[in-house]
């Protein structure tokens, strides 16, 4: 791939006499400068709006108004006074765990069986399931709340053929969630499935023909072989499955709401954490409650994704 | 092989087309309904077919809404945010791969917690910027977040330390400049990186949307999943221009994926596989 | 629009809440739609009589109450008390009382009772105007929307029978009014703009092409103006109305539409739902200072 060039050195090093600096010093100076664009820009973009963001959260801060300190007090009013939060926090974490779980163990399945030695057109089927995965989201939520509308929506005539009643979906608050859900495990399967199958082409062959030498069954190769070397891939799977979840917005705001509601409903079933965070601060225009509410979610993210690698990541051995 | 292993065989076959099909049915769907009047989209029994093919939801589409101008948007945010991402990408990652300097490991891992940063937390504050920077309703404003991606500078990092250092060397030896140094030498063998990093970019800034919500005031600067949603929104209970609409913006994507689909796919694992 | 004997603003168009009938619906189902229902019980019958099922599934909805903006539980309360379901002076929430909870009642029971309606039924359409329900409760600009977008609908308008057993007025109207902000660089330009929308010509476009109601007292005995007779009954409806007298708007209805929704989707009790929705009315209204 890259030839490898034997370059004789020869007579004084030129490249390196830069006046007054050494070596080391030489290096340090074009580091930073090559790195000076993006840490510039994270300075600018990231870490002066955390910053800004944590600021605010100590205010009442209306937006070109006068800012008033209040110490605590947002976020005293989200953990215990506030159950709407609570709830948007609630209604993310359902969805973030019933969109993920399944998500996954169907991923895994499938790119198992994808990954069959005698499968062809392997290509195909891995193209197709992947093709969701590029729609434009808001289309793809357009489509999906035509499709699931009680009365006349393709999914629910579906469910009629086999006799079952139709659930109201987006108009029923108890199954609103798992509308989106639903359309959130359609969407990100071939994403994981990707990720999976990449993961299993990468385990190498001599390991599972030695397994299937030594007489193992094709459940006792998956938990001792195949479950342990995937296991980098399903960690970085869910905790990507994980982050994303719990900023769920888009497909709340496209999904739900119409002329005589705010999206979120009905009666607030699906308002997600971001959802919540955006009406608290871009209505009224006050900068200091949303800002709490994002650092709560911020944590929350954190704290979950730390369980998710205690729980899930295992060491193993070749 | 034996016949156990050959119904086996096709079971999965049957499955994994069955798959296909119920994977690719709401995207059928909504190009069938496009094509269709709105009593046909409610009629019950339900029609699969539309009883005529033509293109009257569509005109509807473009004669309503600016979709040229919104599409004209998301390319351009989706080019400047391409192009910034590289540079910055590149440019980092070299230098975190191939130099040594006091303070780089610890920087790279403050690099990488950033991608633990949530948007939610950034954006009351981006916006408060972007306002008093006057780039609400701007070009400028729409890229404003998205400049910078510390996965970029990572997968970066990771791909460049595999190029063997020589190459360097012998390039400072002959009296090359850094600067011509990374562009002549270092960047052109990063070719699959960038690529990949591209392909990524680009899906992710086209998917781009509760950042656009909030910046874009007038419809001029909406971007199309903007003016998709404006659009629904407004026809709330027209589902088949709302089906039009809806494969109009799946489309780009959908066909550059289907003529670099192994690249696209392979791209998107490469940066998931870390 | 005046505050403390000062005008602000002048209304430009005027809006009354009404029933519309789909005259074909009506016929088929052997009702008159010439005829104005003059008691509650009247038109549940009738909004019973036109619903229509398929197995237990509904067909066609007796009375589409599920799916519009500016609901007429908005206003229906407003109707049934001497100084409307706020009380202007105080701020004072007035409908978690007897009338107010007889009103909601009815309304919601049209669906948790009758079923002559349901949100999951054609959730996301506009049903009246696809010719799939018998009536609807509208703001009279509908008639221009439905004349553009449904031109086929056969759709006559009538006065809506009172909710409450008393009720102190017929109809409740809402408008737009125009106001010139203080700090409007050109107050000129603006004041004329106003008086083009407000000038007699733009009001008779309006009516004639727009669907709405004229704010210019004068027109409304113009009788070259009311040949249609949906138009008439538009004209013939503010004589007697009195204006919605909540105080907010998007956020006063998204209180009305929770009350709604619990009571129906829910199935809370409706006493209860309607105490929290004052509850929350009022604290919306301290929050705006509206009320002590």
């Amino acid at each position: 791939m890259i030839p490898l060039v034997a370059h004789r050195t020869q007579g004084p090093r030129r490249a390196q006499r830069v006046k007054g600096l050494g070596v080391k010093g030489r290096q340090t100076l074009w580091a930073y400068l090559f790195l000076s664009p993006a840490l510039a820009l994270f300075a600018v973009t990231v870490m002066y709006p955390m910053v800004r963001a944590l600021q605010y959260s100590f205010f009442n801060w209306p937006l070109g108004g006068d800012k008033t300190f209040i110490g605590l007090q947002n976020y005293r009013r989200l953990l215990f006074e506030d159950p709407a939060f609570r709830e948007a926090v609630g209604n993310t974490l359902y969805f973030t765990f019933f969109s993920v779980a399944p998500t996954l163990a169907l991923a895994l399945v499938v790119a198992i069986m994808l990954n069959g030695p005698l499968l062809r057109a392997r290509g195909a089927f891995r193209t197709i399931y992947f093709v969701p995965v590029v729609t434009s989201l808001v289309a793809v939520g357009f489509v999906w709340r035509a499709m699931l509308e009680p009365s006349f929506g393709v999914i629910n005539t579906v469910i009629r053929w086999f006799g079952l009643p139709g659930p109201g979906w987006l108009a029923d608050p108890d199954w609103a969630m798992n509308g989106i859900v639903l359309m959130a495990v359609w969407r990100d399967f071939g994403f994981y499935m990707v990720i999976f199958l990449a993961g299993l082409q990468a385990i190498p062959r001599e390991i599972t023909d030695a397994a299937i030498v030594d007489g193992a069954s094709a459940w006792q190769r998956f938990r001792s072989i195949t479950l342990p070397l995937l296991n980098p891939s399903i960690l970085l799977a869910a905790v990507i499955g994980v982050i994303n979840g719990l900023q769920l917005f888009t497909q709340v705001y496209v999904m739900t709401g119409s002329a005589q509601q705010l999206p979120g409903g009905p009666l607030n079933s699906t308002r997600s954490a971001v959802l919540y965070i955006v009406q608290q601060t871009f209505r009224p225009l006050e900068m200091g409650y949303g800002s709490a509410a994002a650092f709560l979610l911020f944590v929350l993210i954190m704290i979950v994704t730390l369980i998710q690698f205690q729980v899930l990541q295992r060491k193993f051995e070749y | 092989m034996t016949s156990r292993a050959r119904v086996l065989l096709a079971g999965k076959y049957l499955l994994l087309t069955a798959g296909a099909i119920i994977m690719l049915s709401p995207l059928i769907w909504m190009v069938l309904a496009s094509f269709k009047t709105l009593p046909e989209i409610l009629s019950f029994p339900p029609t699969l077919l539309p009883e005529q093919v033509d293109l009257r939801n569509y005109r509807a589409v473009f004669e309503t809404i600016d979709f040229v101008r919104y599409f004209l948007n998301s390319v351009i945010v989706a080019v400047l945010t391409v192009g910034s991402v590289l540079i910055t990408s590149s440019l980092a990652g070299y230098a975190f791969a191939k130099f040594s300097f006091p303070g780089r490991d610890a920087l790279f891992i403050v690099v990488l917690a950033t991608l633990m940063i949530p948007f939610q937390v950034r954006v009351i504050p981006l916006y408060v910027l972007a306002s008093d920077l006057q780039l609400l309703n701007t070009y400028g404003g729409l890229v404003l977040p998205t400049l910078v991606d510390a996965f970029g500078v990572f997968l970066m990092r990771q791909y460049l330390q595999s190029i063997p250092n020589e190459l360097m060397e012998s390039a400072r030896v002959d009296g090359a400049g850094e600067i011509r140094i990374f562009v002549q030498i270092v960047l052109p063998l990063a070719k699959p990186a960038l690529s990949a990093l591209t392909i990524f970019t680009l899906v992710v800034s086209w998917e781009s949307f509760l950042w656009p919500l909030l910046v874009a005031c007038s419809t001029d600067m909406y971007t199309l999943p903007l003016g998709l949603a404006q659009f629904a929104g407004r026809f709330l209970d027209r589902t088949e221009l709302q089906m039009a609409a809806s494969t109009l913006t799946v489309l780009p994507l959908l066909i550059a994926f289907l003529f670099m689909q192994r690249r696209f796919i392979e791209g998107m694992a490469t940066t998931g596989m870390k | 629009m005046k505050l403390a004997d000062q005008y602000y603003a002048l209304p430009t168009d005027v809006q009354s809440l009404l029933l519309f009938y789909n005259d074909d619906l009506f016929r088929e189902a052997g009702l008159d739609p010439t005829q104005d229902f003059s008691t509650w019980e009247e038109l549940r019958r009738a909004a019973i009589q036109l619903t229509e099922r398929d197995g237990d599934q509904l067909t066609q909805a007796g009375l589409d109450i599920s799916a519009s903006p500016y609901q007429w539980y908005y206003s229906a309360p407003t109707l049934a008390y001497p100084d409307g379901q706020v009380a202007d002076d105080t701020g004072e929430v007035n409908y978690a009382s007897a009338p107010g909870y007889q009103t909601w009642e009815r309304l919601t029971g049209l669906v948790t009772e009758d079923g002559v309606d349901s949100a999951e039924f054609l959730a996301e359409q506009s049903k009246f105007a696809i010719g799939k329900a018998g009536m609807t409760f509208k703001e009279y600009t509908f008639t221009g929307v439905y004349n553009l977008t449904a031109p086929d609908l056969n759709f006559s308008l009538h006065p809506a029978p009172p909710v409450a057993d008393t009720v102190y007025a017929p109809v409740a109207t809402t408008s737009w009014a125009y106001a010139v902000s203080a700090d409007c660089a050109d107050q000129s330009a603006a004041w004329e703009w106003i008086e083009f929308l407000t000038s007699e010509e733009s009001q008779r476009t309006w009516v004639a092409e727009g669907g709405e109601l004229p704010s210019r007292k004068a027109l409304l005995e113009d009788q070259s103006l009311q040949e249609d007779p949906n138009v008439a009954a538009g004209f013939a409806s503010l004589e007697d109305a009195v204006p919605y007298d909540s105080m907010g708007w998007d956020d006063a209805f998204a209180v009305q539409q929770q009350i709604w929704d619990e009571i129906v989707l829910d199935e809370q009790d409706v006493e209860s739902a309607v105490d929290r929705g004052a509850d929350e009315e009022r604290a919306l209204y301290q929050r705006k200072g509206l009320l002590e």
